[in-house]
C-alpha cells in the first residue's frame, strides 16, 4: 500500500493545470502593451479589456496606470531588439522592466508574451475539442454498451419509413443550411420533428404483429467504426481534411480533431458501460420499469465519470499535441493566432534555442501533467480496456 | 487459419472502399476550380480569346463535366447534371441563381435573352449602356436585378433595343417561378461519373498526374513510400531492440531501481512531442551555427545518393542523416512497448513453468531468455502492428522537419502547392499500407498464438 501524500505528483499536476488555465483565461492582463487599469483625468478606464485598437492607445494625461507583467503584446514589434535577441544576450531596452526575459524572435516580438497568449490558444483548442469529442463519443459509446447487439429491435416497414424520413430530412437540411442558407433554426426544428416522427412510426410498426423483427447490431457497428479509425494514420487524414476550408479558423481545427478523436472516447465509454450495466442495481432498475434514458443518465453516467475523466485528460493532451503540430507545420490555423508551435517552427528555422526550448517546455509540462492526472484517475477504475 | 485469413481479407475491402469514398468526398469539397488551375499551369491567360475554348477542353479532359457520383438527389428545379455547364462565367452565375431557387429552364431562357441583350448593348453607342452593361452582365442577385428592371423598364434608350422586352419577360418569368417548396429529385447517372472514373483509375494505381511537374502521381508516391518504409522499419527495429531488453529487465526485477528509473525516463520521452525533440536536436546538435564539439550531425536534407548502391550501403552512407529522425521516432515509441513487455514478464514470472525451469537448474538468464521471453513477446506482435498508424503520423512530422522525401513530406508539399491528385493518392496509399500491415501482424500473431485460430 502506497502511502497517500498530500503534496504528491497529482497535487502538483492539478496545480500546474490550474495555473495553465489561469494564464489562458487572463492572458491579456498578463502580457500586453495596454495598461490593465488606467487613471486619467480622474476617471478609471480598463484599456486592456477593450478590443478596439484606438482604445488601447489611450490619449490624454495618465496619472497612474497598472501595466501588465510583460509589457509587450505578442504582435508588437520591438525594432531595437530584432533578429532574435537571446534571453541572456545584451538587450537594447530602457529598463529592467522592459527587458525581454525570454528573448525575442526574428521580427522582435517578445517570446514570453507569445508564450502566454499561446497558452490561451492551446487551452482553447484543447478544451473545445475535448468537449465536442465528449458530446459525440460518450452518447455513442454508452448507447453501444447499454443496448449491445440485441436490445434495439426493428422490422422492415419501420426501418424503411424511418430511413426514408431521415434521408428526406437530411436532404432538406443539407440544401437549406449549406446551399440556400436560410432559416437554419426552422430547419433544425423540422429535422428534430422528423426524427421524432420516425421514432413514433417505428414504434407503431413494432407493435404490429406479422412483421419479422430483427436486432440492430449497434455494438458491432460502433466497434467496426472504432477499428476503422484506429487503422488510419491520423495526421495524414487531418492534413488532408484541413484543405477543405478556405479560411483557416480555430473552429475548423477543433471540428477535425474531434471528428478524428471521438472514437477513442466512445471506446472507453462503451467498455465501461458494458461493465456497469452488468451490475445488479442496473438490472433491478430495468426490472422496476425505469426508462432507459433515466437508467443511462442517472445510474450509468455517474458511474462512468472516472473513465470520462481519464479519457478527457488523454484527449486534451492529444488535442494540444495535434494543435501544436499543426501550427508547427503552418497548416490549418489562422496566421494572426499566436501559438507555441508557430514559435517553435520559427526557432527551428532561425536556430535560436530560446524560441524552441520555452514553447516546447510549455507543451511538455502540460502534456506530462495531463498524463499524470489521467494515470491517477485510471487507478480508480476497475475495468479499463487494455492499452495496446 | 485459411478461413481466418479469408475473413480478414473480406473485411478489408469495405474498409478500403470507405477510405476511397471519403478521400473522393474530401477532394470534391476542396474549393477552387481544377480546370482553372490546370489552365494556369499551362500558361493560358484567362482573359485571352482562346481561354473559353481551352477551359472547355481541359474541363472535359479532366472529366469535370461528368456527374459526381452514380446518382444524385437534388431539388426538382435543379438541372440533372450541373457539372455539364462548361463555361466558367456562366457556371458561377447559374450557381448563384440556383441558390436563389430559380428554376433551371427559366435560368437558361433568361441567360439566353441576356446574351443577346449584352451583344446589343455592346453594339450601341449610348452613354447609358456603358453604365448598365456591368449590371446586366455580372449581377447575379435576383432582388438587385428586380430593382434594376423596375427602374429602367420604360427608359427610351433601352426600349428601343430589340432584345429588351424578351429580357424583361425572361426575368419576370424566372422571378415568378422561384420555388418556394420543392421536392427532392432522384437522378441516376450510371457508370459515366467522376467517382467511377477516379475509382477505376485508383484501383489500377492511376491517381492522375501531378499538377506541379506533370509526372504521374503514383510515380511520386512510390518513390516516397520507399523512404517512409525505411524510416518506419528502422523505427520499429530499434524500438524493439531497446524496449524489449529494457522491459525484460524491468519486469524481472519489478519494483527495483532499474524498473523505476527506466519507467520514468521512457514516460518523460513519451511526453516529449516529436517536433519539439526534432527541433531541439536540430538546434543543438547539427552543424551550421557554431563549431562546438557536440555539433556532430550534418545539416538535415543533404543526402548521399550513390547510384547502383544497395539499400544497406545507402543506409550506412547516410547514417548521420538518418540518426536524428530515427532517434526522434524511437524516443516516442519505446515507452508503450517496454511497459507492455514489463507487464507481461511480471505476469509470467510467478507461473509454475518458471519455477519448474528454475528447479531444473537453469540460470536466471536462461529462464528469462528461453522460457519467459517467448511467452511475454507474443502480445507484443499485435502491439507493433497497432503502432504503425501512430508511427506513420510521427514519420510525417519528422520527414517534414528533416527534409526527407517520404510520404509525409510529399503530402505536405502537395497540400502547399494545391496538388490534389497527389494528396489523395498519398492518403489512399498510406491507408492501404497501414491496413495491409495490420493484417500481416494479425496473421503473424495467429501463427504464433494457436489459441487465436478458434475465433
Amino acid at each position: 500500500m502506497i502511502k497517500k501524500r498530500k503534496y504528491g505528483p497529482v497535487f502538483f499536476a492539478k496545480l500546474t493545470i490550474a495555473i495553465f488555465c489561469f494564464v489562458a483565461a487572463f492572458a491579456p492582463f498578463m502580457a500586453g502593451d495596454s495598461p490593465i487599469v488606467c487613471l486619467s483625468q480622474g476617471s478609471l478606464s480598463f484599456p486592456a479589456l477593450s478590443k478596439a485598437e484606438s482604445d488601447r492607445e489611450s490619449s490624454g494625461i495618465i496619472s497612474h496606470c497598472l501595466i501588465p507583467l510583460i509589457p509587450y503584446h505578442p504582435q508588437n514589434i520591438d525594432k531595437q531588439n530584432q533578429s532574435g535577441t537571446g534571453p541572456f544576450s545584451k538587450q537594447n531596452v530602457a529598463s529592467l522592466r522592459q527587458r525581454h526575459w525570454l528573448g525575442t524572435d526574428n521580427l522582435g516580438r517578445d517570446v514570453a508574451s507569445g508564450l502566454i497568449h499561446g497558452t490561451s490558444t492551446a487551452m482553447k483548442i484543447g478544451l473545445l475539442s475535448v468537449f465536442v469529442s465528449l458530446l459525440l463519443g460518450i452518447p455513442a459509446g454508452m448507447a453501444a454498451g447499454y443496448y449491445k447487439n440485441h436490445r434495439i429491435r426493428f422490422n422492415i416497414p419501420g426501418l424503411l419509413t424511418a430511413s426514408f424520413l431521415l434521408l428526406t430530412a437530411g436532404f432538406y437540411l443539407i440544401y437549406e443550411l449549406l446551399i440556400f442558407r436560410n432559416l437554419p433554426a426552422l430547419f433544425c426544428f423540422v429535422f428534430i420533428l422528423l426524427i421524432t416522427v420516425c421514432a413514433g412510426i417505428s414504434k407503431i410498426f413494432l407493435r404490429k404483429r406479422g412483421f419479422r423483427t430483427f436486432y440492430f447490431p449497434l455494438d458491432t457497428l460502433l466497434v467496426k467504426i472504432i477499428e476503422l479509425r484506429k487503422s488510419l494514420p491520423g495526421l495524414f487524414i487531418l492534413l488532408a481534411m484541413t484543405c477543405i476550408f478556405t479560411v483557416p479558423s480555430v473552429w475548423n481545427v477543433v471540428l477535425i480533431i474531434s471528428l478524428l478523436s471521438w472514437t477513442e472516447f466512445a471506446r472507453y465509454a462503451r467498455a465501461e458501460t458494458l461493465a456497469v450495466s452488468e451490475e445488479n442495481y442496473i438490472k433491478s432498475a430495468a426490472m422496476l420499469g425505469i426508462s432507459d434514458a433515466v437508467i443511462l443518465f442517472r445510474h450509468i453516467l455517474p458511474n462512468i465519470l472516472p473513465t470520462i475523466a481519464v479519457i478527457a485528460c488523454f484527449g486534451m493532451a492529444g488535442a494540444v499535441m495535434t494543435e501544436s503540430a499543426l501550427s508547427f507545420l503552418g497548416i490549418g490555423l489562422p496566421v494572426e493566432e499566436v501559438t507555441w508551435g508557430k514559435m517553435m517552427a520559427e526557432g527551428r528555422n532561425m536556430r535560436s534555442w530560446w524560441l524552441v526550448v520555452f514553447p516546447g517546455l510549455a507543451i511538455f509540462i502540460l502534456i506530462l501533467c495531463l498524463s499524470i492526472l489521467a494515470d491517477h484517475y485510471s487507478r480508480t477504475i476497475r475495468t479499463l480496456p487494455a492499452a495496446n | 487459419m485459411g478461413r481466418y485469413l479469408i475473413n480478414r481479407i473480406i473485411l478489408i475491402l469495405p474498409t478500403l472502399l470507405l477510405v476511397m469514398l471519403a478521400a473522393f468526398a474530401i477532394s470534391r469539397f476542396i474549393p477552387g476550380d481544377k480546370a482553372e488551375s490546370m489552365m494556369a499551369l499551362q500558361g493560358i491567360n484567362p482573359d485571352s480569346p482562346v481561354a473559353d475554348k481551352e477551359y472547355k477542353r481541359l474541363y472535359t479532359e479532366l472529366g469535370l463535366d461528368l456527374p459526381t457520383f452514380y446518382f444524385s438527389i437534388v431539388p426538382e428545379f435543379y438541372p440533372d447534371n450541373a457539372n455539364a455547364i462548361h463555361n466558367l462565367k456562366l457556371k458561377n452565375q447559374i450557381r448563384e441563381l440556383l441558390q436563389q431557387k430559380c428554376r433551371y429552364d427559366d435560368i437558361q431562357k433568361f441567360l439566353a435573352a441576356k446574351e443577346t441583350l449584352v451583344s446589343e448593348l455592346k453594339g450601341s453607342s449610348d452613354s447609358l449602356t456603358y453604365k448598365l452593361l456591368n449590371t446586366v452582365m455580372y449581377e447575379p442577385n435576383v432582388a438587385a436585378l428586380n430593382t434594376f428592371v423596375e427602374n429602367y423598364k420604360n427608359t427610351t434608350a433601352l426600349t428601343s433595343l430589340a432584345s429588351w422586352p424578351s429580357y424583361i419577360t425572361g426575368f419576370e418569368q424566372m422571378k415568378s417561378n422561384i420555388a418556394g417548396c420543392y421536392r427532392p429529385k432522384w437522378v441516376w447517372h450510371g457508370v459515366k461519373n467522376q467517382f467511377h472514373r477516379w475509382f477505376s483509375g485508383a484501383i489500377m494505381g492511376d491517381f492522375g498526374i501531378s499538377i506541379k511537374d506533370g509526372r504521374p502521381a503514383l510515380q511520386k508516391i512510390s518513390a516516397a513510400l520507399g523512404w517512409t518504409s525505411v524510416l518506419v522499419f528502422l523505427n520499429i527495429l530499434l524500438t524493439v531492440l531497446i524496449a524489449v531488453p529494457s522491459g525484460l529487465l524491468a519486469g524481472y526485477r519489478a519494483g527495483g531501481a532499474f524498473d523505476r528509473w527506466s519507467g520514468i525516463l521512457w514516460l518523460a520521452l513519451y511526453s516529449v512531442p516529436v517536433f519539439w525533440l526534432a527541433s531541439m536536436l536540430i538546434v543543438f546538435f547539427t552543424l551550421e551555427t557554431g563549431t562546438e564539439w557536440y555539433r556532430i550531425f550534418p545539416v538535415p536534407g543533404t543526402w548521399h545518393t550513390a547510384d547502383g548502391a544497395g539499400l544497406i550501403a545507402f543506409l550506412f552512407q547516410n547514417a548521420g542523416q538518418l540518426a536524428l529522425p530515427v532517434i526522434c521516432l524511437v524516443a516516442n515509441d519505446i515507452a508503450q512497448l517496454s511497459r507492455m513487455v514489463r507487464d507481461n514478464v511480471v505476469n509470467q514470472i510467478f507461473r509454475p513453468y518458471v519455477l519448474q525451469a528454475k528447479s531444473k537448474g537453469l540460470s536466471s538468464g536462461e529462464v528469462l531468455i528461453k522460457h519467459i521471453l517467448p511467452n511475454a513477446l507474443t502480445p507484443v506482435i499485435t502491439s507493433i502492428g497497432g503502432r504503425i498508424p501512430a508511427s506513420l503520423s510521427g514519420a510525417l512530422v519528422v520527414e517534414i522537419i528533416f527534409n526527407i522525401p517520404g510520404m509525409g513530406r510529399l503530402l505536405y508539399d502537395s497540400i502547399r502547392s494545391a496538388d490534389w491528385n497527389v494528396v489523395f493518392g498519398v492518403v489512399v496509399v498510406i491507408c492501404l499500407f497501414t491496413i495491409v500491415f495490420l493484417l500481416i501482424t494479425d496473421m503473424v500473431y495467429a501463427l504464433v498464438n494457436p489459441r487465436i485460430r478458434l475465433s
